[in-house]
C-alpha cells in the first residue's frame, strides 16, 4: 500500500526525467503483457494478437479525438466499451477453438486489423501507414494534451490506472471466478459436467484481457500522442508476449515487470539496429531456460544466493 | 471472371500451397505448428536473389532448395528434437523467436530495403491466353503449385515412407509399435517442409518483392489456410490454398476496397460454421 502511494511520487525521486519516459512506455507495454499473461494463467491460452485490441482502442480514441473533435474523456470511454463490445463478439468465436489454433487465430485477428488500418479507403480516418496524430482540446483528469505528453506530469495518472487495472485483475484472479477459471483449465469437460459453463466464463476472461489491452492502447494514444499500424500488428503483439513471458504470468506484477525491463532493453538497444534479434533470443532463452519466467527466477536465484552466502557466513 | 484472374488465382495459390502444405505434412506427423516457416521463407528468397545474381535464377531454384533441406537438418537436431517434451505453444513461440532473429541478421546482412529480382529468360516476356497477354512467370509458379501437389499425392500414396507418413499420422503409437522409424520419418518430413518453403522463396522473387517483412505476412496467410483446411490435412490445405488465391483475387474485382480482409473473414466464417476446416478430422 505504501509502495503505490509511494509510486505517485517517483518522478521527484528520479535524477533523470527519460527514466521516466521509459517507464511509462514499460508499464502501457506491461498492461498489454498482463493481458497477455491473464489468458495464459487463468485458461492456459497464448495471444499471439493483443495488439488487436490494444491498437483498435488506440486508434478508437485517436479518431474520435483527432478527426471527430470529441473530448479525451468520451472518447476514452467510447473506445474502451467499443472494445470489450466487439471482443466479446470475437470471443464467442475464438475460445472455442483448441490452444494451438487460438494462437494462429489470434494473430490472424491483429493481422486483419493492421490490414484494415492500411485500407486505401480509410485513410482519411487511419492515416494509413504514416499513422495518426492525435489532436485533442479539454482535459482528462484535470491534465490538458500537453500535460499528458510529458511524462512528468502524465505520471500520476498513468500510475494511478495501473495500480487500479493491476490491483483489480489481482481481485478478480482471487475470487470465486479465478478459482472457476484455473478449475476450466485444468478439466474443462469435468467443470461442464459438474454443472458450470465453460463457454462462457471462457468469453468472459477473454473480454476481460481485451478490456485490460484497451485501457493500455488509450493510454498508448494518451502519452505517445501517436496511433501507427505498428501497435495494430505482430509487432506489439509479440512485444507484449515477450513482457509476459520475461515477468512470468504467475503474478499480476510479473508482466509489468516484463514491460518495464523490455522497454528499458529497447532503449538501451535500439540504437544498435539489433533490437529485433535480442528479442527474438529472449522469446527463445525464456521459453527454453526459464519457463514461468526470467523474472521469478532470477528472484529465485536471488535468494538462494543469499541463504548460501548466509549460511556460511553464520 | 477472366481467363487471366482465374489463372492469378492459380499462381498465388500455387505459392500458398507450397508453403500450407510443408506446415500440414510437420503438423501432422509431429503436431508442431512451424511459425519459423515465414523466416525460412524469407531467407530462400534472400539466398535465390544472392545465388541468381553470381549463378542465374534456374540455378538458384535448384541450389537453394538443396541448401533449405540441409537447414532442415539442424532444424531438427538443433531445435526440434532438444524441445520435442515441450508443448506445441512453447515449440511455436520458440520458433518464432527463430524467425525474429533470423530477419533481423537478413537485414543486417542485406539492408532493410526491397530487393527486386528479374524475370528470368526465357520467361520474361507473356504468352497468350485468348486474346490476352498473360505473363509467361506466373504459368511457372501454377506449374510448380500443380507439379509440388502431384509429387507429394504421389509420395504419400505410393512410397513405403509415405504409407509411413499417413500411418504416424493417423495412429502415431501403433504405429511405432509396428516398426516404423517416426525419428528418421520425423527428419524427413521436416527437410522436405524447408526445401518446399526454400522453392516458394526462390520463385516468389521475381513474382512479389523480396523484403525483410515478406515472411510475416505469408506466414499468416498460409496459417489461416491451415487452419480452413482443417489442422493437418495436406489435402485440405492445397484446396484451401486455391481458395484463399480465389477469393483474393475475387475480392480485388468484387470488393476492390476492402478485399485484403476478405481470407481474415472467411477464417472467422469457417470457424463459426464448420470448426473441424473444410477437410480436417479433428476439431481446431
Amino acid at each position: 500500500m505504501a509502495a503505490t502511494v509511494l509510486g505517485l511520487f517517483l518522478p521527484t525521486f528520479l535524477a533523470d526525467p527519460y527514466l521516466v519516459t521509459v517507464l511509462v512506455r514499460g508499464l502501457t507495454l506491461g498492461l498489454a503483457g498482463l493481458a497477455v499473461g491473464l489468458l495464459n494463467q487463468q485458461l492456459g491460452l497464448v495471444s499471439f494478437g493483443i495488439g488487436a485490441f490494444f491498437g483498435l482502442s488506440c486508434y478508437a480514441f485517436s479518431i474520435l479525438t483527432t478527426r471527430f473533435g470529441w473530448g479525451p474523456t468520451a472518447a476514452a470511454a467510447v473506445a474502451l466499451l467499443g472494445v470489450i463490445a466487439l471482443a466479446a463478439l470475437l470471443g464467442a468465436v475464438v475460445v472455442r477453438v483448441k490452444a494451438l489454433s487460438f494462437v494462429m487465430v489470434t494473430l490472424a485477428i491483429a493481422q486483419a486489423f493492421f490490414v484494415a488500418a492500411g485500407l486505401a479507403g480509410l485513410k482519411d480516418l487511419t492515416g494509413g501507414d504514416d499513422g495518426l496524430l492525435v489532436e485533442f482540446s479539454g482535459e482528462l483528469a484535470g491534465l490538458r494534451q500537453s500535460d499528458l505528453l510529458d511524462p512528468e506530469s502524465a505520471w500520476p495518472l498513468v500510475w494511478t490506472v495501473v495500480v487500479v487495472v493491476v490491483a483489480l485483475t489481482a481481485v478478480m484472479v482471487r475470487s470465486r471466478f479465478g478459482t472457476r477459471l484455473r478449475a476450466i483449465k485444468q478439466n474443462e469437460e469435468r467443470m461442464r459436467y459438474s454443472g458450470f459453463d465453460p463457454y462462457r466464463d471462457k468469453i468472459l476472461v477473454f473480454v476481460v484481457s481485451a478490456a485490460i489491452a484497451a485501457v493500455a492502447g488509450v493510454l498508448q494514444a494518451l502519452t505517445q500522442g501517436l496511433a501507427s499500424p505498428d501497435i495494430l500488428g505482430f509487432h506489439l503483439s509479440g512485444n507484449a508476449l515477450v513482457a509476459a513471458l520475461i515477468g512470468g504470468s504467475a503474478t499480476v506484477i510479473g508482466p509489468m515487470v516484463g514491460g518495464v525491463v523490455f522497454a528499458f532493453g529497447q532503449s538501451a538497444l535500439s540504437d544498435s539496429g539489433n533490437l529485433q534479434f535480442f528479442v527474438g533470443l529472449s522469446l527463445v532463452v525464456v521459453v527454453v531456460i526459464l519457463p514461468g519466467g526470467a523474472v521469478p527466477a532470477t528472484i529465485r536465484w536471488t535468494r538462494s544466493a543469499a541463504r548460501r552466502v548466509k549460511d556460511r557466513l553464520l | 471472371m477472366s481467363a487471366a484472374q482465374v489463372l492469378n488465382g492459380l499462381a498465388l495459390g500455387a505459392l500458398l500451397t507450397l508453403l500450407a502444405s510443408g506446415l500440414a505434412l510437420i503438423y501432422g506427423l509431429r503436431h508442431v505448428m512451424n511459425f519459423g516457416h515465414g523466416g525460412n521463407y524469407m531467407l530462400a528468397a534472400y539466398l535465390g536473389t544472392s545465388v541468381s545474381a553470381v549463378a542465374g535464377f534456374w540455378t538458384a531454384l535448384v541450389v537453394v532448395p538443396v541448401a533449405m533441406f540441409g537447414l532442415g537438418v539442424a532444424l531438427e537436431f538443433a531445435v526440434l528434437r532438444p524441445l520435442a517434451g515441450r508443448g506445441p505453444i512453447e515449440l511455436a513461440i520458440v520458433l518464432t523467436g527463430i524467425a525474429w532473429m533470423l530477419q533481423n541478421v537478413i537485414v543486417a546482412v542485406y539492408g532493410p530495403q526491397a530487393r527486386v529480382m528479374a524475370t528470368p529468360a526465357p520467361l520474361d516476356g507473356v504468352v497468350q491466353i485468348g486474346e490476352e497477354p498473360y505473363p509467361a512467370y506466373r504459368l511457372l509458379l501454377i506449374g510448380f503449385g500443380i507439379g509440388s501437389v502431384l509429387l507429394i499425392a504421389a509420395w504419400l500414396r505410393f512410397t513405403r515412407s509415405g504409407l509411413h507418413v499417413r500411418a504416424v499420422s493417423a495412429r502415431p503409437d501403433t504405429a511405432r509399435m509396428a516398426g516404423v522409424d517416426t525419428g528418421r520419418l520425423g527428419l524427413l518430413v521436416v527437410c522436405l517442409s524447408t526445401a518446399f518453403a526454400g522453392l516458394a522463396g526462390v520463385l516468389a522473387g521475381p513474382y512479389l518483392a523480396v523484403n525483410p517483412g515478406m515472411g510475416d505476412a505469408i506466414l499468416i496467410t498460409s496459417l489461416i489456410v491451415v487452419v480452413l483446411g482443417g489442422i493437418g490435412s495436406i489435402a485440405g490445405a492445397v484446396v484451401a490454398a486455391v481458395v484463399i488465391g480465389f477469393v483474393q483475387v475475387l475480392g480485388d474485382l468484387v470488393v476492390p476496397s476492402v478485399a485484403a480482409l476478405v481470407p481474415y473473414l472467411l477464417l472467422v466464417v469457417v470457424l463459426v460454421l464448420r470448426p473441424r476446416g473444410l477437410m480436417g478430422r479433428v476439431i481446431v
